[in-house]
């Protein structure tokens, strides 16, 4: 007679399968460092942290303004269109649209902007403003529909009428979408600081700018103003303070760029017609261009998207892994959990495009910045929440320690939370992916930026449409893969 | 007789006026098996884990507690070899004693992780002793065909047995128990009492916390009585009538300590440790 063996379960079989497609992946990875001497540039990166100067940076204080500006209007203009559009979001299509708007990454939408708008304050306002919309119409709908619920349990009961539900009921929703905006708010200002690297006049142009120059005193003072803006939102950004702020900001976004009427026709007459149509040749040739962009292009483009995009992914899952006992209470006393929590702080606010344009410039052209940047900035995310379930866990008071303890007793428990957070991640992973191909890397934002540069709009819109394409894709299987597993996600991470 | 588990002048504040433990002194000989009895919030839990060195006493010069001949605590200050001693206390708790995700018999071999090194079990390396000690130990409570299901498909009563055997595998030379039958129904109650037995019929020193009197005097020949943290009573079970325990603690917590309506209490002790089930004659 055979013994029954113990049945793993499915979230042991599909870990290891991500670990075994990432390990293919591997071996079609780029992975290397080409720079001649990678740790001496690092070394100088870190020496600029002791001679912090602010020498050349006459237009900080304007720099800073611009960033804080942008992502205020952005994100106040997406939160007051996702809230419109969160009242009909059971309206099929208005779901459709805004999957459709939220698949495009920001980068992409001002990389478009920046066509016919040119410089114009638009540009950037809409470039964040679009993507917000969509996010915030499918939170703001979902936390609408968890008061919608308990208002049914209410009149259900008879343990109230209406008007004790509005007054129980919308206070708490209130703190749901504010506690949720500002979470937002603040990845507004990371997204509007990256949107200076494609040319906006935020943090990112700077910061470029004194990464070219080799200027990494300046560096630091740019980077240490973001982190304590940042830090300190709480305190500065006050719901009372915002009409005022929007005010002042119209005014600091302001510049003299004119909108040309010509400029944009001609874009949407003109420049994104597919060159064949425009040139009036035979549908044949047509068929040509497409079947050509689709295998030069795109399609070596969506591989090396989802092989980056799939290492990062087990990267991301092993760092956090690593990183979260950091920030527990099951592992640390308060003083190492606090220098955890700063690490991870940094990490976190530290926007993966930015990482990876460091990790770039120091250990050359590859796949490997991407990778480690895309894994620090989601294993710091993933590992903050982790952390804090962990905190949660009633375990026996004589269970083990150190090692054991992290196998034995955490890690099983916090095992599925793990999963759904990091499954929740990777859509944003893949879009993240897909971006960093502006640094150099062959993802797909490398072809829809150098089909810019080449001034070959038509196709840059075909390819952000199959970059959005493979970004709903990845959505539809991250969900199936979570309710397969029967996992959850709160609030928080969304 | 050797002297397992010795208090002397106990005392424990938690952060408040109130005494959790006040002046404790208890001895309790090797392969005696002895019940905890007292209301909730009368110390039960804080003494045993005093005894298993997890809480620090009051800093009382006096204060002592002494496992199998070596001193574990003195003056609320641990011995330096405190996980060591530690080792030879197995402890089963009301709850939380298992996790749910791993399969039964690596819960059980958990007990062994204690004294193998620290990369066998990173890597899940035990030894082919551990397991099977694992396997026996599961065999004595009775739990052996459940070895590779997940610790959650098992109810609570079986988790508590192994729990019991997790303690085993642990090779302790005592098993401290607090309440493992709280919140059971009364077959699976009595089933780990009964494996409890079992243990101290083969040796074992036990000591084991309850919330009902009726169990202790089945199970136990001696029980200590606790009332907001004093000791009002040591000594054999079978003394323990229902008018004793109304002097103890007043008529309304005293009925509020049987689990069984009163036509079915009975004040024999089983002396044998042969026990009849509880509910039988109901
Ligand atoms: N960690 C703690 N912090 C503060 N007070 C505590 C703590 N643990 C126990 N106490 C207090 O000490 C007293 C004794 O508690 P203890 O848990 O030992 O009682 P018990 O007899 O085990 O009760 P129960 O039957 O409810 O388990 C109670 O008043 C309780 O509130
Ligand atoms: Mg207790």
């Amino acid at each position: 007679m055979t013994k029954p063996s113990f049945q793993h379960s499915r979230r042991w079989t599909l870990s290891w399968c991500f670990v075994a497609i990432a390990a293919v992946c591997l071996l079609f990875a780029d992975i290397r460092i080409t720079t001649y001497d990678p740790w001496t540039e690092l070394g100088r990166l870190f020496s600029g942290l002791l001679n912090l100067s602010t020498v050349g940076l006459d237009d900080l204080g304007f720099t800073l303004l611009q960033t804080v500006a942008f992502a205020l209007l952005g994100v106040t203009l997406g939160s007051v269109c996702g809230l419109s559009l969160a009242l009909i979001f059971h309206w099929r299509w208005v779901r459709i649209m805004c999957a459709l708007l939220r698949s495009v990454h920001e980068i992409f939408w001002a990389l478009i902007f920046l066509q016919f708008f040119g410089l114009h304050p638009l540009t950037g306002l809409l470039a964040l403003a679009i993507p917000y919309t969509a996010t915030f119409a499918k939170i703001y709908a979902e936390i609408l529909e968890e008061g919608d619920l308990s208002a049914l349990n209410v009149l259900a009961h008879g343990t109230g009428n209406i008007s004790s539900f509005f007054y129980a009921r919308v206070p708490d929703l209130y703190q749901h979408f504010k506690t949720y905006t500002a979470y937002r708010m603040e990845c507004g200002l990371r997204s509007s600081a990256i949107l200076g690297f494609i040319g906006l006049p935020t943090l990112g142009f700077s910061l470029s700018t004194s990464f070219m120059e080799g200027l990494y005193g300046q560096v630091w003072v740019l980077l240490i103003l973001f982190y304590v803006l940042i830090a300190t939102m709480r305190y500065w950004l006050r719901p009372s303070l915002l009409p005022l702020y929007l005010i002042a900001s119209v005014f600091i976004v302001n510049n003299d760029t004119e909108l040309s009427m010509t400029n944009i026709s001609r874009f949407f007459t003109h420049d994104i017609v597919p060159a064949p149509i425009r040139n009036g040749e035979s549908l044949a040739s047509f068929w040509q261009w497409l079947s050509d962009l689709l295998m030069t292009q795109a399609l070596p483009g969506i591989m090396n998207t989802l092989v980056l995009s799939q290492i990062a992914l087990v990267a991301s899952a092993i760092c956090t892994l690593l990183l979260f006992p950091l920030v527990s209470k099951q592992f640390f006393g308060r003083f190492p959990r606090s220098v955890g929590h700063f690490f991870l702080v940094i990490m976190r606010s530290t926007p993966e495009y930015l990482l990876a344009y460091i990790l770039l410039l120091m250990w050359g052209p590859s796949m490997l910045p991407a990778i480690v940047a895309l894994a620090l900035h989601n294993g710091a995310i993933i590992g903050h929440l982790v952390g804090r379930y962990s905190d949660e866990l009633v375990m026996r008071q004589d269970a083990s320690f150190g090692l054991n303890r992290y196998n034995y007793e955490v890690l099983p428990r916090v095992y599925g939370q793990f999963l759904a957070f990091l499954f929740y991640r990777w859509e944003v992973i893949v879009r993240e992916t897909a971006i960093l191909g502006i640094l150099g890397v062959a993802t797909l934002g490398f072809y829809i930026d150098s089909a810019i540069q080449e001034i070959r709009i038509d196709r840059a819109v075909v390819l952000i449409i199959i970059t959005a394409l493979l970004n709903l894709a990845i959505d539809m299987v991250s969900r199936r893969v979570r309710f397969w597993l029967r996992v959850k996600t709160d609030l928080s991470i969304r | 007789m050797t002297v397992a588990i010795n208090v002397t002048q106990v005392s424990k504040h938690f952060r408040s006026d109130k005494a959790a433990l006040s002046d404790v002194s208890l001895t309790v000989n090797k392969g005696e098996m002895v019940a905890l009895i007292g209301a909730s919030g009368s110390g039960k839990s804080t003494l045993l884990r005093v005894i298993a060195g997890l809480l620090k006493t009051d800093k009382a010069s006096s204060a002592k507690v002494d496992v199998l001949g070596k001193t574990l605590q003195a003056s609320g200050q641990l011995a330096k070899d405190v996980r060591q001693q530690r080792a030879q206390v197995g402890f089963i708790f009301q709850q939380f004693n298992l996790v749910n995700r791993l399969s039964v018999l690596l819960n059980t071999l958990m007990g062994s992780l204690g004294r193998i090194p620290k990369w066998r079990g990173l890597l899940g390396l035990f030894y082919t002793a551990d397991k099977h000690l694992a396997m026996q130990a599961l065999q004595r409570v009775g739990m052996e065909h459940t070895a590779t299901q997940r610790a959650s498909t098992l109810s609570g009563g079986q988790q508590q047995r192994v729990a019991i055997a997790r303690a085993l595998v642990q090779k302790p030379s005592i098993v401290l128990a607090d309440e493992p039958i709280a919140s059971l129904d009364p077959e699976s109650a009595r089933k780990v009492m009964d494996a409890l037995a079992d243990l101290n019929k083969e040796g074992m020193t036990v000591l084991v916390s309850l919330h009902q009197v009726d169990y202790a005097i089945r199970y136990c020949k001696r029980t200590v009585a606790l009332k907001d943290g004093v000791v009002v009573y040591d000594g054999p079970s079978s003394e323990l009538t229902p008018e004793k325990l109304d002097k103890l603690y007043g008529a309304t917590s005293a009925s509020e300590m049987y689990a069984f309506p009163s036509n079915d209490r009975s004040t024999s002790v089983s002396t044998d440790n042969t026990v009849q089930p509880l509910a039988a004659n109901a």
